[in-house]
């Protein structure tokens, strides 16, 4: 059932710029191709970062009326500032796992926190009244 | 009548009680600079400025602080939880417009000596839905040099007492 193992397709990109959190809860969206809407939401997923497996994604939910279905699921990653390439993986228990999508790069800049913006500023220490 | 009248002086004076606004402090005008001095074995205080905002990808977003941490040398860092907010910097105020003052005592003094005050901010992260969640994430921690001294007698010297004169 080769059908089934077609590659995810990044389609909603813009949501991973959730991931410029620090270890933030990051939801990610893909297209699946697979036989039903169901067969889509029971796949496991895992993602990989640069290649190495980074984790399964939770709460996985496949939605449409015909494949590819628009699929989105959880992850909890943690990136510093760089450039990564994720690729994500479908298996289906008992009958094999896909090959991987292809690549999406992400780029983390600089997190909005920490920022020098927003450190204690102006320090004074005075002694105090006796 | 004597009780309408104290009524009327009691609205009075929490009216004039409620109207009272400290003045900002001298940190949102100022630029402080060192070296700072305090008294050893005594607690001292800090005060500290915070933007009121801060960018977030380029869009300018309210800051959003929950409490602080405070260092002093190899101590066990402190969360001293939000300290005590003073009045806000004035929209006029130059360096610091609209910014958020603060002020901490501490609990016990240093010994004398030179010694380092590590200050930084924290708030909870949030979700994706932008609630917060339970992991705190911490700022750029600012390093503050300062010394401990014992406390110096600027005044005259104490008359002699108890003068004796011998034949």
């Amino acid at each position: 059932m080769a059908h089934r193992y077609h590659l995810p397709m990044w389609s909603f990109l813009s949501s991973i710029a959730l991931a410029l959190q620090i270890a933030a809860p990051t939801t990610l969206y893909w297209d699946q191709s697979a036989p039903t809407v169901q067969a889509a939401s029971a796949y496991v997923y895992t993602l990989y970062v640069n290649g190495l497996t980074n984790s399964t994604l939770t709460n996985v939910s496949c939605t449409g009326t015909a494949s590819p279905y628009t699929c989105t699921g959880m992850s909890y990653l943690t990136l510093s500032q760089g450039s990564y390439n994720l690729t994500l993986t479908a298996h289906e228990v008992g009958d094999g796992t896909s090959g991987p999508s292809l690549p999406y790069t992400l780029l983390v800049p600089v997190s909005p926190y920490p920022s020098p913006d927003w450190a204690p500023k102006n320090v004074t220490i005075t002694p105090a009244e006796q | 009548m004597r009780q309408s009248v104290i009524l009327l002086l009691l609205v009075l004076g929490t009216g004039a009680v409620a109207s009272v606004q400290e003045a900002p402090p001298q940190i949102c005008f100022t630029t402080m600079s060192g070296p700072f001095t305090v008294t050893s074995g005594a607690p001292f205080n800090i005060s500290w400025i915070m933007s009121d905002s801060v960018l977030e990808n380029n869009v300018s977003v309210p800051s959003r602080v929950n409490g602080f941490y405070i260092q002093v040398d190899g101590d066990e860092k402190d969360d001293i939880g939000m300290a005590t907010a003073l009045t806000q910097c004035p929209s006029t105020a130059i360096p610091y417009p609209s910014d958020y003052p603060y002020t901490y005592k501490t609990t016990k003094g240093v010994t004398r000596g030179s010694h380092m005050l590590k200050i930084s901010a924290w708030n909870y992260t949030l979700d994706s839905n932008g609630d917060p969640t339970t992991t705190r994430q911490e700022s750029v921690v600012a390093n503050i040099p300062f010394s401990a001294g014992d406390p110096i007698q600027y005044g005259p010297p104490v008359s002699p007492t108890n003068v004796v004169i011998f034949k």
